[in-house]
């Protein structure tokens, strides 16, 4: 027992995975046993499916019928719950998607191994050797198993339920096929090597000259001719017939490179190679600013990490090989003592400064085909206090009718806005220029048009109105709800008009915070009017906690987005003075209404 | 039978124990993990929700960065980082992630609440996927940003937000 589970450790190290040899139908193995299998093994889009018996009577699990199509299986410490031609599946009450769904063939219900072997950790090799497929239980499963097997009650439990009549035929077991060999761009050196169907694989990374083997177990179809390619890893890609089962594809390189393979769900595998790094060199600019400098395929992102005593900085930078191997060399610097360079693990390069002062990372760049890591003489916190204390922009606050005016109007009783105050806030401004549209239309310009229009309407009507700009200049977003706090404002409007990557997104939506009921009802009546008043999609209401000027608001706000400067339609409506001033008579009104509703 | 097969695997053990010194194996490991996968958020077409995207391989922070710089590989779905980002570093503190990125991050960045919105919970939305990480601070060539776009307050460290995940059906 023990032994046999050594050999399915070795196994589990050394088959790479799964390997068919052709249609004949192979073996399973549950823990230690040979499964009787009735009806074989069928592979579908690369998923194992096995018969459901097989799992009841090997595993021991106790399997129901829920009604005609849905099963469960009891595991120990799971429950399964599938359903015939249906991705869906419960993992003890969670739902999960399933690749392939259970189905059945040959009167009997077939279940994906694979996703049983997950769900409850068990490991799925392939026993060359026996042509068989293995699953390796855990320890307390194969116990379970054993004392359950050995228990005379549990052989007498009802049979697993195996007749149905069929809903899904399956096609033959399907085989793989090499379609084509495809370099992906990006940054990182990948290969996507398309396989119809699922197949096993081997890889072995050799040097001088060095080069990967990647060897497609139980394949049909030709070699692809060479692929020459122009890339800092990889030189060129061959493939061939190894023998009649296996295609070997080599990938000539530069220079080893680790590399990870892995395995699309629906068939095919992606290599990707790690970025090559070295040469590191540290030192200081002209200005005194701390650089570390080296050359590589592309710039990685880096993990850094801080510590204390002794004061250390380490750079762990991802998906890296280090080229040049283990480096130490000291540095002569007010701060860094030494630099250590080494591969900390197959893919990750970890760079440690020693220091006697801390250096916080913060930028990176590329000069004359280096690479660099540019950094702050002090501790992250130090960092941003000193960014902070760079002077912003003075706020502006603009009150276009104040009290004594308002108040001087004595004659307008019947307003209907009489007494009430309103805050604008036009989006951005300034330096910011907020969306900008496809023909170049800047957001800030349209919405301080629509917001100084509605300001008209809202005093001729009687209310008092605060701006948070009446002109073209910025303001933050911290000191717009300022604005309304200090005149004390019934309502805040922002207005902004939205963008979005392509042309699809149009329409209205009025944002609110949801944290109270009162910003709902002013979202709600003012969408309202925007969508009648204006003909636009109504994208409706967006509840938005996240939004500063919403939040920083003690009273009624609501930000409109009033359509898509992406829109190219859009825009041109927005372009249009008089669809500006229709918006405002939509806000107006809302405003209105949403006053009357109140009393 | 059954000591057939035990000696069979002993052969097979002394084979393997020779191959592996002779030629350098990838780690298995990688082999049987192949089937971990991991999720990061796109936004969709038409900007209403983010949209998960199963990627395969490792759910850790440096895959899902880079998943969200590439871009979607599932058609209809919308990149959430503006063209030419690129992330410098990022550090773990506890449960808080710092994000490094370079200026393009700003730059290139169409502006919109919406945009802005999707940009950010994007990254946060991926990154809180990793349940290690319960806040994420967004800094721009090392300095933390009052905004992205005019909408967001980036200076408080952001949590995730589930209500702009897309509704299964």
């Amino acid at each position: 027992m023990r032994k046999s589970g050594l050999i399915f450790i070795i196994l589990l190290s050394f088959i790479i995975s799964f390997s068919f040899s052709t249609q004949a139908a192979f073996n399973l193995y549950i823990g230690e046993h040979l499964t009787e299998l009735h009806t074989p093994l069928k592979r579908v889009n690369g998923n194992i499916l096995v018969p459901l018996s097989v799992i009841a009577d090997y595993l021991a699990v106790k399997i129901e019928m829920v009604d005609e199509t849905r099963f469960t299986m009891e595991f120990p410490t799971k429950t399964i719950t599938m359903q015939i031609d249906e991705v869906n599946a419960l993992v003890n009450g969670v739902e999960q998607v399933l690749e392939v769904p259970p189905m059945v063939s040959n009167n009997e219900i077939m279940v994906p191994l694979r996703f049983i072997a997950d769900a409850l950790n068990f490991r799925i090799v392939f026993d060359n050797q026996q042509m068989a497929l293995v699953l390796v239980l855990n320890k307390d499963m194969a116990e379970y198993v054993a004392s359950k097997l050995a228990d005379p009650d549990w052989e007498s439990r009802p049979k697993s339920p195996t007749v149905f009549t069929s809903s899904t035929d399956l096609d033959e077991f399907e085989r793989a096929e090499l379609r084509e060999i495809v370099f992906l761009d990006g940054p990182r050196s990948r290969v996507f090597i398309d396989v119809q169907g699922y197949t096993a694989y081997e890889s072995v990374l050799l040097t001088e000259p060095d080069r990967l083997f990647i060897d497609l177990i139980g394949i049909d179809g030709d070699p692809l001719p060479v692929l020459e390619l122009n890339d800092p890893i990889i030189q060129r890609i061959r493939s061939s017939r190894f023998n009649e089962n296996t295609i070997r594809i080599v990938l000539d390189l530069n220079e080893a490179t680790h590399y990870k393979i892995h395995r699309w769900p629906n068939g095919g595998l992606e290599i990707e190679f790690n970025y090559q790094i070295g040469d590191f060199q540290f030192y200081r600019d002209a200005n005194g600013i701390a650089k570390l400098a080296f050359s590589g395929t592309a710039q990685p992102p880096f993990q850094s990490t801080s510590f204390h005593s002794p004061t250390r900085l380490s750079l762990d930078f991802q998906d890296t090989t280090l080229i040049g191997g283990y480096k130490e060399f000291s540095v002569d610097d007010s701060r860094v003592k030494q630099i250590r360079v080494s591969q900390y693990t197959p893919s990750v390069t970890r760079v440690v400064l020693d220091l006697t002062a801390p250096l916080t990372p913060v930028s990176s760049g590329k000069v004359n085909d280096q690479f660099e890591v540019i950094f702050f003489d002090g501790t992250a916190e130090d960092y941003q206090r000193y960014t902070l204390s760079q002077p912003e922009v003075d706020p502006y606050i603009a009150i276009s009718s104040d009290a004594e005016e308002a108040d001087m109007d004595l004659d307008d009783s019947e307003k209907p806005l009489k007494g009430r105050v309103v805050v604008i806030d036009p989006g951005h401004g300034g330096s910011d220029p907020g969306a900008i549209g496809v023909a170049g239309t800047f957001e800030k310009d349209i919405v301080l048009d629509i917001g100084l229009k509605l300001g008209e309407l809202l005093e001729a009507a009687g209310a008092r109105v605060a701006y948070t700009r009446i002109d073209d200049r910025y303001v933050s977003i911290f000191d717009r709800p300022v604005v309304a706090e200090i005149v004390n404002a019934d309502i805040f409007i922002s207005i902004h008009c939205n963008s979005y990557e392509g042309e699809l997104a149009k329409g209205i939506e009025t944002l609110y915070s949801p944290l109270f009921l009162e910003n709902f009802r002013l979202a709600q009546i003012i969408q309202k009017e925007l969508v009648v008043e204006l003909e636009m999609q109504d994208r409706g209401l967006r509840p938005r906690p996240n939004l500063h000027v919403l939040n920083g608001t003690s009273m009624p706000s609501v930000m409109v987005e009033l359509g898509f400067l992406s829109h190219p339609e859009e825009e041109k409506l927005l372009n249009s003075s008089q669809f500006r001033a229709r918006a405002a008579d939509a806000l107006f009104n809302g405003v209105v209404r949403y006053f009357m509703q109140q009393n | 039978m059954k000591i057939k097969r035990l000696i069979a695997g002993m052969i097979l053990v002394l084979a393997c124990v020779l191959l592996i010194r002779v030629i350098n194996w990838q780690e298995p490991a990688n082999h049987l993990t192949s089937s971990q996968t991991f999720i990061v958020y796109f936004a969709s077409e038409e900007g209403f929700s983010l949209v998960p995207e199963i990627r395969v391989g490792e759910g850790l922070i440096h895959n899902r960065l880079e998943a969200l710089v590439e871009g979607p590989r599932t058609p209809n779905l919308v990149r959430v980082f503006p063209h030419d980002t690129r992330i410098i570093g990022y550090q773990i503190v506890d449960d808080l992630l710092y994000v490094n990125f370079n200026q393009a991050f700003v730059d290139n960045h169409p502006g919109g609440s919406l945009g802005e919105l999707l940009t950010v919970y994007g990254l946060v939305n991926s990154v809180t996927e990793d349940p290690q990480i319960n806040k994420v601070v967004i800094l721009v060539e090392g300095k933390q940003i009052p905004t992205l776009a005019g909408h967001l307050d980036l200076l408080e460290p952001l949590s995730r937000d589930q209500s702009l995940i897309a509704k299964m059906q």
